[in-house]
């Protein structure tokens, strides 16, 4: 037994292709991942130097002026190593015309009587938003102040004293969790990588199966046990894959630095969960006799890439999405679970459902394990 | 003849074709579901949205009030979080359901009036986020000016009316170089036509790559060059043969983005749309002759191959190019490698027709960016006949 | 001598089509058991049969006197007629990983692996991968990898389709060299010379049934037909023709136009007494041939039709 699996090792590596599939997959897309995702999660938390000019026609509102002063840091109330809300570039229009036309200025804020505000078209964006939120504010603060100083003028020390108080009431609750939805899209990677092991699990169903291959002939008179012949392949395979979803893990953890927010051991479990169920999925349709190997590889396909899609891999809200409408389905669906492994941890912090997560992807194991080596138990064929 | 007998292979891919087909309608009608009641109001600004969850726990007319004003607010949008369910909260904002999750406590009115503020709301939120700093500007806003209106003498229901009122009366807004605008009507096919390159690209790559490599791999080829046909008569029988099935690939995502669409496709801009489709279409038609001939030598596993290639391609092209996030918020740096990466110019033209992401309409740089997507597809193609060529040098040998 | 193999009224059916139809077989120690028939005779179905990779309707299938079980699977080995060796693994990994399913003992293994890389001639090329050798040294790789474990039994079909004459002629030698070290060995083919040239005992098979068994001269006696002259003649008239067919032991008379063939049954001399008429009758002669018969002719005799089509 121990020399079949030193072969079926030997034979598997020499096979280039099936090298680079394991490994070169996640690492690859892994590298695009990173890319394509390094700036999205920082663009998501870069909102303070919001660039804006001041172009004042007229005269400002009293307090106008302070409360730019306050936001762009002019009057020294941003502590050092703090970035001030606003930087006021510019008080000429044709300047500031001329930088946002070139994109480089997010709002031209107009005192002319009233406050107004410029922003690119069509792409005004969040920064943009803080901006317009920040003058809204304002001119509601200012217009309830000036309408009680010209109707009630003895009501206005108290209305004074009020507006001079810290103007934040939202007590925030928020934990350390990680809420970076990128990694998610690393989960994802990882879930994919196990289950496209499905594929090696085919070969390994095709290459022991009298009516599949003749290879599977010849191998099936030899005095060997079936059970022992498709178990040591098996063995082989998932020794393989492991050993490839860890360097690939490494790789994304080590290397590019994703924060997964696991332990590195966790990891190295649920891969060998998610290798155990795409080697023996494979492993089970490819032993069903009278199909056609293209269309067990397009049925593999379908299955790896249709349950990771389902859970989340091209857009990442599908999961949350399929967790509103019908949430039994990510209780069974293998990928969202092994997303969810990692996704429990990472943001509840919380082992519970790690470990039911492992026991129902345990029971899809020993599902698919039984199943394929029933699948594959029958020695005599109708047929060959 | 060879044209003939390639057509005759396509029925074995069929599979692969209809798992693209469901995606893509999956990940379309999912797309245009949540699109949905986006945008709209003048004082607003293009762009973005905040999404926002309350939780009134209060619920009192003063919370009531407060929550409509929330709901008024441009830009933001309200989203409903079932609150009973644990980890709802978590991950509603893992998954950007819901960016802030505001919680109205108990008490909310009485303390309101009595100025004790420090129990009146508490938030949940992705810590450090743009959206925290919009969304805390426009709630305190509303409790601020009320504290004001009541300070000012009035009882806490009517300083929260009347903060909603002037709140009301907002900043005016223009938008820079304003031209044309966005038409909710577009929305299912601007995704669509943003969302087909990468179906486009794993449904072509899927189905031909397999066949240019078994049509090319050494034994057939060498046989199919002794019967009396001319070389580039067979690449061209074959070409011609990928051809037509792209066609008939484009012409069923089409049929099935009309009815995920509710007819919506061709509106007044269809013209560029499609035109871009095409080119696209042929530049997947190049890249998969070009994988093809590359691994014709193991056309025994070419599905193992292709399907590898082919996710690493469409999915690293469409997450650099912005086919699942938006262009708008890729970095410089990124937008600068993808330029040379024709999923790049497909988005940004779609953008520019569409007048999505901050682009503004412009014939030229539409066209701009078809010519230089069609250069792609005639370099690959190039590319592809080169290596057929080099590889048949090397068997000659 | 004890008996092998015994196969009696096996029955297989794939649906309407019956592959073996009441075969019986009977296979003695230290023989070379030739299975002869044309192509869709049923001889590989009767060997899966045997190997009991297939499942069959009615019968009964003893090796060694026993049911098919993994101890008798030990001392069969089996050379397929689809050549099955890995790609990965080079000539010497895969004997040894063949063998490896028999043998569990490692300095065991290494010696047999040696001894029938030099049998099959495969020296030299321990480090080829399968891709890289010949037909011929495939078939030989192929062959090698059944037969490394000594086994007592060698089930050995059609592996010489595709072959070229000179690796042929070595792959049979080594048949016979096995069978003088003491294996049995059944062999298929529709090759009848192959069969004729190294099988001690045949069986021929058609439509699933054997239809003639025994040595080559046995079987050869089965048939009236024991001589065949041809001579090459033009224009021979009605008369001569029919003269040359009263001949006596003559029974069939052929004549095309330019060869005259005549089929005898028993009787000496035959050749020359044709000669000596047609020398009488101062016909001109080409070549001609005296032909002993062959298993074609038994078979062609027994079903009516040719083995080679």
């Amino acid at each position: 037994m121990l020399n079949r699996i030193k072969y079926e090792l030997i034979s598997l590596l020499r096979n280039k292709i099936v090298v680079f599939w394991l490994m070169g997959f996640p690492v690859v897309l892994g590298t695009l991942f990173f890319v394509a995702f390094g700036s999205l999660a920082d663009s998501e938390q870069d909102y303070s130097d919001i660039r804006v000019a001041v172009v004042k026609k007229t005269e400002a509102p009293e307090g106008f002026d302070e409360m730019m002063n306050a936001l762009s840091g002019k009057d020294g109330s941003v502590s050092d190593g703090e970035n001030p809300l606003f930087e006021i570039v510019t008080d000429k229009e044709d300047t500031a015309r001329a930088l946002m036309e070139k994109g480089e200025l997010e709002a031209i804020i107009y005192v002319d009587g009233d406050v107004s505000l410029e922003v690119p078209y069509g792409a005004g964006g969040i920064k943009a938003g803080i901006v317009k939120s920040v003058l809204d504010t304002f001119k509601s603060r200012y217009e309830i102040i000036s309408s009680a100083a010209a109707s009630h003028p003895e009501k206005l020390p108290p209305i004074i004293k009020e507006a001079e108080r810290e103007t934040n009431y939202i007590k925030s609750e928020s934990n350390s969790a990680n809420f970076d939805p990128y990694v998610q899209y690393f989960y994802n990677l990882l879930a994919m990588s196990g289950l496209m092991g499905s594929m090696m699990g085919m070969y390994c169903a095709i290459n022991h199966q009298a009516n599949l291959s003749a290879l599977g002939a010849r191998v099936e008179i030899s005095p060997l046990s079936k059970f022992k012949d498709i178990l040591s392949s098996l063995i082989a395979t998932l020794l393989i894959h492991n050993v490839f979803l860890n360097i690939a893990s490494v790789y994304l953890v080590y290397i590019l630095g994703i924060k997964f927010g696991v332990p590195f051991t966790i990891i190295i479990a649920v891969n060998f969960l998610s290798s155990v169920i795409g080697d023996s999925l494979g492993c089970f349709i490819g032993s069903i006799g009278g199909l056609k190997d293209g269309i067990k590889n397009a049925l593999l396909l379908a299955c790896s890439l249709g349950l990771c899609f389902l859970s989340g891999l091209m857009f990442g809200g599908m999961r949350l999405i399929i967790e509103e409408s019908f949430p039994l389905f990510n209780r069974i669906n293998p990928a969202a679970l092994i997303v969810d492994c990692f996704y429990s941890v990472c943001v509840y912090g919380n082992y519970e459902k790690l470990i039911s997560n492992i026991v129902i992807l345990l029971i899809w194991c020993a599902l698919l394990l039984t199943g394929s080596m029933i699948m594959t138990r029958k020695r005599k064929y109708n047929s060959i | 003849m060879v044209f003939k007998t390639y057509l005759k292979l396509i029925p074995s891919y069929i599979g692969i074709a209809v798992m693209y087909m469901a995606i893509f309608s999956v990940l379309l009608g999912m797309t245009m579901m949540g699109r949905s009641g986006l945008n709209g109001s003048a004082d607003s600004i293009d762009g973005f949205t905040t999404m926002l969850a309350v939780n009134d726990k209060d619920n009192t007319e003063e919370s009531r009030t407060f929550l409509s004003y929330l709901e008024n607010c441009p830009n933001i949008k309200m989203t409903d979080i079932d609150f009973d369910k644990e980890d709802a909260v978590q991950d509603s904002l893992y998954y950007r359901k819901a960016e802030y999750v505001l919680t109205i406590n108990k008490g909310f009115a009485e303390a309101l009036g009595t100025g004790e503020t420090e129990n009146l709301l508490s938030s949940q939120v992705i810590a450090g986020s743009a959206s925290e700093v919009f969304a805390e500007s426009c709630i305190n806003s509303f409790v601020s000016a009320a504290r004001l209106y009541i300070s000012g003498g009035y009882d806490t229901r009517s300083a929260c009316e009347e903060a909603a009122k002037t709140l009301e009366n907002r900043v005016q807004v223009t938008g820079f170089s304003a031209k044309g605008g966005w038409d909710n009507n577009d929305t299912g096919a601007y995704l669509f036509y943003n969302f087909i390159p990468y179906i486009m690209l794993m449904m072509i790559l899927g189905i031909l790559v397999p066949t240019f490599s078994s049509f090319l791999n050494e034994e057939v080829k060498s046989r199919s060059f002794c019967a009396p046909i001319s070389p580039s008569g067979y690449m061209i029988q074959i070409i011609c043969g990928a051809f037509i099935i792209s066609l008939a690939a484009a012409g069923v995502l089409l049929a099935a983005g009309m009815i995920i669409t509710g007819g919506n496709l061709f509106n007044k801009h269809c013209f560029y749309s499609l035109i871009q489709m095409f080119v696209f279409l042929m530049f997947c038609l190049s890249l998969s002759a070009f994988i093809g001939i590359l691994c014709s030598g193991t056309a025994k596993k070419a599905n193992y191959v292709t399907s590898m290639v082919s996710n690493v391609l469409g999915l690293g092209m469409s997450f650099l190019c912005g086919v699942f996030v938006s262009q708008s918020l890729l970095g410089e740096n990124i937008l600068k490698a993808a330029k040379f990466l024709p999923a790049y110019w497909y988005i940004r033209a779609n953008n520019v027709i569409f007048g999505a992401d901050g682009a503004v309409f412009d014939e030229e740089t539409v066209w701009a960016a078809v010519g230089i997507q069609a250069l792609f597809a005639l370099a690959l193609l190039a590319a592809a006949l080169l290596a057929a060529h080099i590889k048949r040098g090397k068997e000659s040998k | 001598m004890e008996t092998v193999v015994k196969v009696e009224r096996l029955v297989k059916r794939y649906k309407e089509l019956i592959a073996l139809d009441h075969l019986e077989l009977d296979i003695k120690e230290g023989e070379i058991f030739g299975l002869l028939g044309p192509n869709g005779s049923g001889k590989t179905t009767a060997i899966n049969c045997i190997l009991s990779l297939l499942t069959y309707d009615k019968g009964e299938i003893s090796v060694f006197g026993k049911k098919l079980c993994a101890e008798v699977k030990k001392d069969i080995g089996v050379v397929m007629q689809n050549v099955a060796v890995l790609d990965e693994l080079n000539v010497r990994e895969n004997i040894d990983y063949f063998c490896g399913l028999y043998i569990s003992d490692k300095a065991l293994r290494k010696q047999r692996v040696d001894e029938v890389i030099a049998f099959a001639g495969l020296e030299g090329f321990e480090k080829f991968r399968p891709k890289k050798l010949s037909g011929g040294l495939l078939r030989r790789l192929n062959i090698a990898c059944g037969i490394a474990h000594k086994p007592k039994l060698i089930i050995m079909d059609e592996p010489t389709v595709a072959v070229d004459p000179q690796s042929r002629n070595k792959i049979l030698e080594g048949i016979e060299e096995l069978n003088r070290q003491g294996a049995t060995i059944i062999y298929t083919s529709h090759y009848m010379e192959e069969v004729e040239q190294i099988c001690s005992r045949i069986a021929i098979i058609d439509k699933g049934r054997n239809i003639a068994e025994g040595t080559k001269q046995e079987l050869k006696k089965l048939i009236k037909n024991t001589e065949t002259v041809s001579v090459e003649a033009a224009g021979l008239t009605e008369e001569q023709l029919e003269t040359a067919k009263n001949m006596p032991h003559a029974y069939d008379c052929k004549y095309d136009g330019k060869t005259l063939t005549l089929l005898y049954s028993g009787g000496k001399h035959n050749l020359t007494r044709l000669l000596d008429y047609m020398h009488k009758e101062e016909i001109p002669i080409g070549r001609v041939y005296s032909l002993l018969p062959t298993l074609n002719d038994v078979f062609l005799e027994i079903t009516g039709k040719e083995l080679r089509d």
